[in-house]
């Protein structure tokens, strides 16, 4: 059998598990918006946290980091604030997130926002709001999942299934899974290609190591002799500066923890001791699934030193110094990576916006299987929109990792201080979501990084002044985010 | 914030005091002159070191920490 049928043969067949599992999950599915948003709440342990895990990573985990080793040196291991504090955070405030999530039945960020602060006026108009940067932002970032993995379909079938091609069975695969199964599909896809990815990126970084270089201790005996500014910072390029450092695991962290497709994972967790024990895990497995990339990356600067392509060199050096059938399944890995985000976000962009746009303004009265069909039709929408992003190919997907989280990072202090300070008002949380968004688009096109803080840093501390400043110049306090903050001070003190 | 929670965040606002500028200047000098550590980059030991630290205790302290999933029910 010739290598490129090998390669398809291996896609396809992985193809065709992830759509056996979605279907499978059908089994258990109820016609309606709450099970088809967040299964109702009924994940356990397992099923949570590698959702959340294989969510949390996407493409940029499996071929950008390796880019960007490459490309800064070890300065890229600030990621590990990243995967480290997601996972705590997942613990102090997704718990709080799902526990009133529970106990009023919130499937979605708006629904969320809408319930925390006032029903009307400056409250309503913030849940607009959040609900419209959540999916104007976790849209180009679906669609770089995409633009990744249709140039690995055509590198395992060298050449014979065309980027076009690619491209079309991932959009339709996430499209499908989705429409299929919903958060429950999407959940038990996940954590297939949750622990696919993690064999993938261990056994496939190893090999290509000891294959390339002969072990990791002399890839990196030899970096330093060849490449010494790729051990210390501010890296290869200079660029891993201070401020780069602080203000980049600041707008990443929150900013993904504010992302509608992470967020909505903190209400399908089955109890309090899932959740809370799903943040453990979590940050065991975000921080050690890179246990190879530095080496990796360090051969890649080593092997190719002019490569112009550096999200690429990965799945390159897999496919080189791998077997190739070994190789095929570590690509493969990349695909569920890719694929385990991007099919989570189109849900969430999908459910956010039948769940906190169509309904309160088109059909506020429609029925739960109602709801549920048009969340359907949603997926396709989204997706073709996806799909029109990924053919205008963006750059690096760190730089697009850096512009998604810039705008949902603004909405972190709006949406997480109300479940520990009852003095947050609503007008203060609207004023500080439009200043928050207006610094991210000034320090984006206009100014940018000022101060060599990135532009996500500035729209957090924009945000978080304001609704500091306000709250506190604010008169009395509203009753809904009174009731919010004293009932979790009921149930998670000592 | 109950006990375990706010032991985990002092321990998480340490490891970003040790983690990051200016302490962190402190650890990148040394790495310029002792860029490996058992054959591994020194800066990649320490973070992951540091943060591996907060993750036991986090570990920890989830494990002590006293869940009521009837009171939320």
């Amino acid at each position: 059998m010739e290598k490129w049928m090998i390669g398809v043969t291996i896609l396809f067949g992985w193809v065709l598990l992830m759509v056996l599992v979605a279907w499978m999950s059908t089994k258990y599915r109820k016609l309606s918006i709450s099970d088809f948003a967040t299964t109702g709440g009924s994940l356990g342990l397992l099923t949570l946290f590698l959702t959340y895990s294989a969510t949390y990573h996407s493409s940029y985990a499996f071929m950008g980091t390796t880019g960007a080793v490459f490309a800064h040196g070890m300065g890229w291991w600030n990621n590990i604030h990243w995967t480290v504090i997601p996972g705590i955070l997942l613990w102090l405030v997704g718990k709080r997130v799902w526990a009133i999530g529970k106990r009023n039945n919130y499937l979605s960020i708006g629904a969320y926002t809408n319930g925390i602060y006032s029903t009307e006026g400056a409250g309503r108009i913030l849940s607009y709001i959040v609900s419209a940067v959540a999916i104007l932002f976790v849209i180009p970032y679906t669609a770089i999942q995409a633009l990744g993995v249709s140039y690995l379909f055509q590198v395992v079938s060298q050449g014979k299934i065309s980027f076009t091609a690619g491209l079309a069975i991932f959009l339709v695969l996430m499209v499908f899974i989705t429409w299929l199964g919903g958060m429950r599909g999407v959940a038990w896809t996940d954590t297939i290609q949750g622990i696919f990815m993690f064999l993938a990126m261990w056994i496939g970084g190893y090999l290509v190591i000891t294959n390339s270089l002969g072990s990791v201790g002399e890839t990196f005996a030899k970096g330093v002799a060849e490449i010494p500014k790729a051990f210390s910072l501010p890296g290869l390029k200079g660029a891993y500066t201070e401020r780069l450092w602080v203000s980049q695991w600041i707008t990443i962290t929150f900013g993904m923890i504010a992302m509608p497709h992470v967020f909505l994972r903190y209400f399908a967790g089955r109890s309090l001791t899932i959740i809370k024990w799903s943040g453990v895990f979590s940050s065991i497995y975000l921080t050690f699934l890179y246990l190879f990339v530095p080496g990796v990356g360090v051969a890649a600067r080593l092997l190719y030193p002019a490569s112009t392509a550096a999200d690429k060199l990965f799945p390159e050096m897999l496919l080189q110094y791998v077997p190739f059938g070994i190789a095929a399944f570590a690509i493969a890995g990349a695909l569920a990576a890719a694929l385990s985000t991007a099919d989570s976000q189109l849900h969430a962009a999908s459910t956010v916006f039948t769940v906190d746009i169509y309904k309160p303004l088109v059909k506020p009265k429609a029925s739960e299987e109602e709801l549920y069909r048009v969340d359907r039709i949603f997926v396709f929408v989204f997706g073709v929109i996806c799909a029109w992003i990924a053919f205008k190919k963006p750059g690096l997907f760190l730089n697009i990792l850096q512009i998604s989280t810039s705008g949902t990072a603004v909405l972190a202090p709006v949406l997480f201080l109300p479940l520990f300070w009852d003095k947050v008002s609503s007008p203060a949380a609207l004023t500080a979501t439009i200043a928050g968004e207006a610094a991210v688009i000034a320090t984006t096109f206009f100014w940018p990084a000022p101060l060599g803080l990135i532009a996500g840093f500035w729209g957090i501390l924009t945000s978080l002044i304001i609704l500091l400043a306000l709250s506190m110049a604010s008169s009395g306090k509203e009753k809904k985010v009174v009731e919010t903050v004293s009932y979790l001070r009921k149930v998670f003190s000592d | 914030m109950n006990r375990c929670e706010k032991t985990v965040l002092i321990a998480t606002v340490i490891a970003l005091f040790f983690t990051n500028p200016p302490f962190l200047n402190i650890v990148n000098s040394y790495c310029k002159s002792n860029p490996l550590t058992i054959g591994w980059p020194t800066i990649w030991i320490y973070l992951t070191g540091v943060w591996t630290v907060v993750i036991v205790i986090f570990g920890i302290m989830v494990s002590k920490e006293k869940t009521d999933d009837q009171e939320v029910a």
